[in-house]
């Protein structure tokens, strides 16, 4: 499915929320997140509002609070961005290598498994239900305010699924292999 | 051009005429000069009046109106020739319905209610007074050892007589109308109330006090250093109201309660029938409810919401032609509440309802699944007396109170062997069970919306047009109920562009929106899926929270596994009735092996505590509660009502058809079998993906829900997946 700005926030949210379902019933849930620049913002109400007796969503606020949510439930969260101190030697702004650092901590101290990449540039999200790929990076501006444009694979039964399973491949490639783990001198930022 | 644009003109062209003229003399034309201008000035604010709202002009009546009462009470101060009147002024500063008490010392609220404690004169707030400070209650508020309010001896009929002890006023404050009796409300002006003893004795059987006040004449005390608890039994009456703004609300629970008004202004009759007062003794929880003679109570000016709702005719005739339990157990709760009636009118205490219950539902065969006309036979019959006094002979050895008076049980027999069960009262008991039970979740969803406490709100019942009334419980209001409206029914709608344009980017806290927090209460209960799925499910759900409870109740299988195993004998269709008292426990004598009976008995299927049963809160009090809710028929309901948008075949063509058509879409799946559930749940996962973030009627569908049911009667495990159009 073609995948922009419109829908890429509901389809991550969706495929998030479906994972916390899967991992509820003990099946195996995980999800890649593969992004050079992560920052954490609010998810439109309209797009956490789920009825459930058996998970709870609605209390979700930003997207942090979405993937603290899944490892809470059990499931596995690995990402890979681009190490803030390798940022330092780039034109990027302090307050944006600072934002980056602050978004990794957190999410290291919500159990989830980071490690960066210094020649990053591909962006996904790949979870045990689908992968979405495309232009955009894990960040506000990633997620609603470029025009951006990717694609959404299900994993389900069909053409859709090969592509899956090759992205699968390739972000358990990136993240076990190709990347290495992140540091407290990584994070550590003196400006 | 206007008729002020031309009277202006006309002047303007007048004073211009007059300043050319030089037959005007200088005395006129000034004077004309002056009157123009006035003239114009006047046609000006007249033209500005007319552009005024109605709402400005509201607030500049309701200004007027204020300070009309702030000079009518500097004229009454000025009277009293006080040296400083700013502690009388203040209060008229605030406008009604909100109040302020003239110094911090005193108690906030328009009215109070004394407190007499011997030497000591107390004022409360009238309706924490009626709260917490009701006869027969007691409490460390003024220090310890507590103080007790009067109640007077009760122990024989029930019921506590206040006006030969208490100063209640002369006149009711309003009439208050419950089933067929009309109850007088009155006001108390002074409270007495006097300081207990360390120890407290209680009597075993009636739960009355050995304090001097309530004295009853039983033998059976047991001295304690707790004080029992004590729950004013509240019932509420609409006397008038202003509505404000009204909202509809969104799918799906705009299919259960449409729309919603802000009520500004609401004044409600509280009246105080009674209290429940419960104790532990011996292991066990005991209960009684003690009736007040007469009701006092206040009348309350405060804000509140209204709640249409749907209860289609057609669902109530359907659900009780069709489901044979809901009958049954609809009976069972009519005759409940016409013998809890009969017990107050004859004067037979409340703490032998249950025992008398019981034992009609163990004589007339209520246990099956009888209608009405058997019901009545059976009542009717020969020899019924004397078959309930052997029943409650029977079941008497489980209870430790002393055997009911057997000439008030005969009158109470009597009187209710004259009662009548027409297909009418049936559907109207339907009607307003399930209304009753819709109002503690609306009242639970406003207070986890608003972030309130229960006891910040209160809930009214207005049957006759099947609205629920949510107030806040305090004189000119705390604001609950305004945030909840506040937070009730956003769009739903999601677009990139409206998003960078609302200030939801910015906003600090976002509290729980209310249709989406009302809904989740309409789902089915966690604890009654766990509960069902360990007695009669035929497949165990795998879901976390539900896995957690089973294997809570795995673990009472060794210690409960008589009762456990009785219970299934008796079936899914008996477990109501057999949860009353202990007519079913037939295997055993050991008290202890009814008490494990009837709490494996007492499961989730017409209300817990974890989903609609809000205990003191229920207008009927936590003792009757079971018989007036009913979370199964709600159920049903919500079932009913979501038919419309509720699709079984798993195709994601249906479900667009369905999504173009009503927005809204839930796909439901049954199975009862481990494999078959495995294989549904990837199926409909499936769908959620092959649906998720496609371009339905210009929006996008988002995957909105997700719940679990167990079927009571089949054992099926039934998986629901909400869809909506964003």
């Amino acid at each position: 499915m073609h995948v922009t700005q419109e829908n890429i926030a509901l389809i991550d949210v969706d495929l998030l929320i479906s994972e916390c379902i899967r991992v509820n019933r003990g099946e195996p849930a995980f999800a890649y997140f593969i992004s050079p620049f992560i920052s954490d913002f609010k998810i439109p109400t309209a797009l956490t509002r789920f009825a459930s007796n058996v998970i709870n969503v609605s209390d979700v606020e930003t997207l942090s609070d979405l993937i603290g949510l899944l490892v809470h439930y059990g499931g596995k969260v690995y990402v890979v961005a681009r190490s803030p101190l390798d940022l330092k030697s780039t034109t990027i702004s302090p307050s944006f290598i600072r934002r980056q650092a602050r978004v990794l901590l957190q999410l290291h101290q919500k159990r989830c498994e980071i490690k960066s990449n210094s020649r990053l540039h591909a962006k996904a999200t790949v979870t045990s239900q689908g992968a979405v790929s495309g232009s955009f990076n894990l960040t506000e501006s990633g997620r609603f305010f470029n025009l951006e444009e990717g694609q959404f694979f299900p994993n389900v039964e069909g053409e859709s699924k090969k592509h899956y399973l090759e992205k699968l491949t390739w972000a358990r490639d990136l993240f076990e292999n190709l990347s290495r783990p992140l540091t407290e001198s990584d994070l550590r930022i003196d400006y | 051009m206007s008729m002020t644009q031309e009277l202006k003109a006309f002047l303007n062209n007048l004073k211009a005429k007059v300043r050319q003229d030089r037959n005007v003399p200088d005395k006129t034309y000034d004077a004309l000069v002056i009157a123009i201008s006035n003239l114009v000035d006047a046609v000006d604010k007249m033209e500005k009046a007319k552009q005024m709202d109605e709402a400005s002009v509201k607030t500049l009546y309701e200004n007027a109106q204020s300070l009309s009462l702030m000079l009518d009470e500097i004229k009454r101060i000025r009277g009293m020739g006080y040296p400083s009147y700013i502690d009388e002024f203040v209060p008229c500063i605030t406008k009604p319905p909100f109040t302020m008490p003239r110094t911090l010392y005193e108690p906030q609220g328009a009215q109070q209610i004394s407190i007499n404690i011997g030497d000591q004169m107390r004022a409360e707030r009238a309706e924490l007074a009626l709260a917490l400070l009701f006869p027969g209650s007691a409490t460390y508020r003024y220090g310890s050892p507590p103080v007790k309010v009067f109640l007077g001896r009760w122990f024989q009929s029930g019921r506590a007589r206040l006006s030969s002890i208490h100063e209640l006023s002369t006149k009711p404050e309003f009439e208050l109308r419950v089933g067929d009796r009309v109850f007088r409300v009155y006001k108390p002006l002074t409270l007495r109330g006097f300081r207990m003893q360390a120890q407290h004795p209680i009597c075993v059987s009636c739960l009355s006090l050995s304090d001097g006040d309530e004295n009853c004449g039983h033998s059976s005390l047991q001295v304690r250093a707790k004080l029992p608890s004590n729950y004013p039994i509240i019932r509420k009456l609409e006397l008038s109201r202003t509505e404000a703004d009204r909202k509809t609300l969104q799918k799906p629970m705009a299919f259960v309660v449409p729309e919603a008004t802000f009520l500004k202004e609401l004044e409600v009759g509280m009246a105080v029938m009674g209290f429940e007062r419960t104790a532990t003794l011996r292991g066990a929880s005991r209960n009684v409810t003690v009736d007040y003679d007469p009701p006092i109570g206040i009348r309350l000016v405060t804000s509140g919401l209204s709640f249409k709702a749907n209860i289609p005719e057609e669902f109530v005739k359907k659900a009780l032609d069709s489901d044979l339990m809901l009958r049954r157990d609809m009976i069972l709760q009519l005759l409940s509440n016409r013998l809890s009636d009969i017990m107050s009118e004859v004067g037979l205490p409340s703490y032998h309802h249950e025992l008398l219950l019981s034992s009609l539902i163990s004589v007339i065969g209520l246990d099956d699944l009888i209608e009405e006309k058997m019901v009545l036979q059976r009542l009717r019959s020969e020899g019924f007396i004397s078959s309930i006094n052997s029943a409650i002979d029977r079941e008497l050895a489980f209870y430790e109170s002393a055997r009911p008076d057997a000439t008030l049980v005969e009158s109470v027999i009597t009187l209710l062997q004259a009662f009548d069960i027409a297909e009418d009262n049936l559907y109207l008991k339907l009607y307003q069970t399930i209304l009753h039970s819709l109002a503690h979740v609306l009242l639970l969803a406003t207070a986890v919306t608003s972030g309130s406490q229960l006891d910040d709100l209160d809930y009214l019942v207005r049957e006759e047009r099947g609205e629920v009334v949510i107030f806040d419980a305090v004189s000119g209001g705390n604001g609950s109920s305004e945030t909840a409206f506040e937070f009730l029914s956003e769009t739903g709608k999601f677009s990139v562009e409206a998003y960078w344009q609302s200030e939801e980017r910015e906003e600090i806290y976002r509290p729980r929106n209310f249709d989406e927090t009302a809904f989740e209460f309409l789902l089915p209960c966690v604890n009654g899926v766990a509960d069902s799925a360990f007695l009669f499910g035929r497949v165990s759900p795998l879901e976390s929270e539900i896995k957690r409870k089973l294997s809570e109740l795995n673990d009472k299988a060794t210690t409960h596994r008589t009762a456990i195993t009785k219970i299934k004998e008796y079936g899914s269709s008996k477990i109501f009735p057999i949860g009353i008292g202990y007519h079913a426990m037939n295997y055993s004598n050991r008290p202890q092996d009814a008490d494990r009976f009837k709490e494996a008995a007492n499961i989730c299927l017409h209300g817990c505590p974890e989903c609609i049963s809000i205990g003191r809160k229920c207008h009927v009090g936590s003792f009757y509660e079971k018989y007036n809710i009913s979370k199964f028929a709600l159920d049903e309901m919500v079932n009913y009502l979501l038919q419309g948008v509720t699709i079984s075949k798993l195709s994601p063509n249906e479900i667009l058809r369905t999504l173009t058509e009503h927005g809204i879409a839930v796909v439901k799946g049954s199975c009862n079998e481990q494999q078959a559930c495995k294989d549904l749940v990837k199926n409909l996962s499936t769908l959620v993906l092959e649906l998720v973030g496609r371009e339905v009627i210009g929006g996008r569908v988002k995957f909105a829900g997700h719940w679990v049911n167990t079927d009571l009667t089949s054992g099926a495990l039934s998986y629901y997946y909400m869809f909506k159009v964003i």
